[in-house]
């Protein structure tokens, strides 16, 4: 035990003298999430949310029973905020307004849309997209939800017969519609706060590169072949090592978090506990990838330069630098550390969909979990392979 | 029982073969000198006899305990200074030594005093407060040898501790070497210079690609070649006659003249070289230039392999 305290004091005390580190460490992240979140603010509709309302054409052709509910759906006051429908006559009118861009996107319903779906079979309308495509993104988002909704009265159909389309109207749940999407897109978050936290996290990850390369330095400088000769056991060197990153960089993390709350005026909202738990997860996952790292790679340079390329990637996959709402990205940053932790501490920080977070965060609990077991099965290898 | 004692041990990296079926032991008290060229696998010796490196066949004890089965408690016990330095350049020597010792058990006021005295001895006392950024290489190779002696270990190993040093440095070292010696330590020392281990050991082992190709003290091994020295001489005006009378003389095992020089195999005794002197000028012949070259550990091992220590 007193081995492991000794190596992460010297762990510590080395860092700290390395002034281009400690740099890094704290002036970039507060310098980055100050320059990205004043440059992009405009691109996020802060907390004074009016978003100026997407213009859809709609080519209605279907005269069936989900025509009255459609049509409550565009109405309703929340939908209307975002989006204005205007009904046209004819495929052709539709495309010409698309052309002149007096709306965003056309929406064709076909004539046999309600009978297909009243009676359980697939529905298929057709969305044609302008060239704004945020517009577009608001538009497919809100037509989405109302199919899901479609859908749900498919099933209930499919169970219990046509009759249980009337009681399962989807209007009925509208608002909660609206409510989700906006939600779901963190659309309520000020470009400092979503800056801050996927901020947090890229310098979290970066933590993990600082242990590798203190592991390949060590290792190039035979300080840790000192230490094995030395009356202590591989876990304990390496655990050593890992803490003192691990114990610099939750320094780091309370030194952004209040210097933003201070200074910046970032709202980190309520749940710090649980907040405190993503960046410990992602500290845990990001040092445990890096020891993995440095038993694959053989010199500090490769293993340096791996590490922040995977970083830089899944930041940006994740949309930790621009923020993408289109799904495709959304897909690709699902396999991204940056896609759980961020998201996890987004929710939290604003208090709103907070079960989603949990289960975020459960998602990178068990990332960390399993990336930590790898790094212990192959550990001994990082002080026995290349010696 | 001796205090070091190896057993047919055998390592290989993948499929060959860098230490073969070595067997040696080393008592208590002895500085012992490993002597061998570059890729003999004094290194890797070195390595798994500090439980560094596990070995594949054989066993290492140390003190009756198996490097394998108790490496901690054997670790304690040993102080390695490695053939590369091994010091973190961006902490001061004393922190260095101090970071060492702590890991060695040493706390409190005995760590202290015990890092005074580690860099007391290589001389850097005065220096302890700076950071080895700021040194020269022969005083890195001393802090180097500071963070493995300030535990009092029973066993020093040292692995080529002076390569690559100004003179000065080298003897400083070689001198705190012969000193933890004297002060109760045995001590193992690994050197392709032939002149430092026969200045400081009191038994040397030679290895040549893995295997001990001889061992004893410096003594044992010379009279293994026989002692014989070789004159060179420069004359002028040589004569057959005095050929023939340094032939038959019993000490003189071998004649040989071209070109006016002459080489000669003698075997050493008290008179042989006044006889030659009186041979050659009772007919004449002078002498310009003259050079004995005394029996070492480098003729061993040329008359061993056939190849000589250093390329
Ligand atoms: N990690 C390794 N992987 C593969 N081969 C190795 C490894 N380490 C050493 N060797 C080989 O083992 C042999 C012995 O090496 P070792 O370092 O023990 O020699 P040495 O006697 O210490 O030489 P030197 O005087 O150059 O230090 C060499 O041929 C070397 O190439
Ligand atoms: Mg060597």
């Amino acid at each position: 035990m007193k081995n492991i305290w000794h190596v992460m004091r010297n762990e510590l005390l080395q860092i700290t003298r390395m002034r281009s580190v400690l740099l890094i460490l704290f002036i970039m992240p507060l310098l980055l999430i100050f320059v990205l979140g004043s440059a992009l603010s405009s691109q996020f509709k802060a907390e004074d949310y009016v978003p100026a309302p997407a213009k859809l054409a709609v080519f209605n052709e279907d005269s069936g029973q989900m025509k009255a509910p459609l049509q409550q759906f565009f109405a309703n006051d929340q939908v209307r905020e975002i989006l204005q429908v205007t009904e046209v006559q004819s495929e052709e009118e539709m495309n010409e307004r698309i052309e002149l861009n007096e709306v965003d996107g056309g929406l064709v319903i076909p004539a046999s849309f309600s009978k297909h779906i009243m009676s359980g079979a697939s529905s298929e309308w057709t969305y044609y997209g302008g060239s704004n495509t945020s517009a577009n993104d608001t538009i497919k988002i809100l037509l989405q939800k109302f199919t899901d909704q479609a859908t749900q009265t498919q099933a209930a159909v499919m169970v219990l017969g046509p009759q249980a389309a009337a009681v399962s109207a989807p209007v009925d749940r509208t608002s909660q519609v609206v409510q989700g999407t906006l939600q779901d897109n963190l659309y309520n978050a000020s470009a400092m706060e979503y800056y801050a936290g996927s901020m947090l996290i890229m310098f979290l990850l970066f933590s993990g590169m600082s242990a590798a390369i203190g592991l390949q330095k060590e290792r190039e400088n035979k300080t840790l072949q000192r230490i094995m000769v030395a009356p202590v056991t591989v876990a304990q060197a390496l655990l050593g090592k890992l803490l003192g990153v691990a114990v610099l960089s939750m320094i780091q993390c309370s030194v952004i978090i209040i210097f933003t709350w201070v200074v910046y005026g970032v709202n980190w909202g309520e749940h710090l506990g649980a907040i405190a738990i993503i960046c410990l997860c992602t500290i845990v996952a990001a040092i445990s990838l890096a020891a993995i790292l440095a038993v694959l790679f053989k010199s500090s340079k490769a293993v340096e330069s791996v590490y922040s390329s995977l970083v830089t990637i899944m930041t940006f996959l994740s949309g930790g630098m621009i923020v993408f709402v289109g799904d495709q990205m959304q897909t690709v940053g699902q396999f991204t550390l940056n896609y759980w932790a961020a998201g996890a501490i987004l929710r939290f920080m604003l208090n709103v969909d907070t079960s989603t977070a949990w289960n975020n965060l459960y998602v990178l609990i068990g990332i960390a979990v399993a990336l930590m077991a790898g790094a212990m099965l192959i550990s001994r290898r990082v002080v026995t392979l290349h010696e | 029982m001796s205090f070091i004692e190896l057993d047919h041990v055998l390592k290989r990296y993948d499929t060959k073969i860098t230490v073969n079926h070595l067997s040696l032991t080393i008592e208590k008290g002895e500085v012992f000198g490993l002597l061998g060229p570059n890729g003999a696998g004094k290194s890797t010796t070195i390595h798994m006899l500090t439980g560094l490196l596990p070995y594949d066949q054989g066993d290492i004890r140390i003190g009756g305990l198996s490097v394998k089965k108790s490496t901690l408690d054997i670790k304690r016990q040993i102080g390695l200074v490695p053939q590369e330095l091994a010091i973190y350049e961006t902490l001061t020597a004393r922190e260095n030594v101090t970071f060492f010792g702590r890991l060695y058990g040493l706390s409190g006021k005995l760590l202290r005093e015990r890092v005074d005295e580690a860099l007391d001895f290589v001389g850097l006392r005065d220096r302890a407060g700076d950071k080895p950024a700021s040194y020269s290489g022969g005083m890195k190779r001393r802090l180097n040898i500071a963070c493995a002696i300030m535990h009092h270990p029973e066993l020093i190993i040292m692995d080529e501790p002076t390569v690559g040093i100004d003179p000065q440095s080298r003897n400083h070292i070689l001198e705190s070497i012969k000193k933890l010696n004297e002060m109760g330590s045995t001590v193992i020392y690994t050197s392709h210079y032939m002149e430092e281990v026969e200045a400081i050991s009191t038994r040397v082992g030679i290895m040549d690609h893995g295997q001990l190709i001889a061992c004893g003290t410096k003594e044992e091994l010379l009279d293994q070649i026989g002692r014989d020295e070789t004159l060179f001489m420069a004359t002028q005006d040589m004569k057959e006659r005095a050929l023939e009378e340094l032939q038959q003389h019993a000490h003189i095992r071998s004649v040989q003249f071209r070109e006016n020089q002459l080489e000669l195999l003698l075997r050493p005794s008290d008179t042989v070289l006044q006889d030659i002197l009186f041979i050659l000028s009772s007919h004449e012949v002078k002498i310009t230039s003259f050079q004995r070259v005394e029996p070492n550990l480098e003729t061993l091992f040329l008359s061993l392999t056939g190849r000589s220590l250093r390329d």
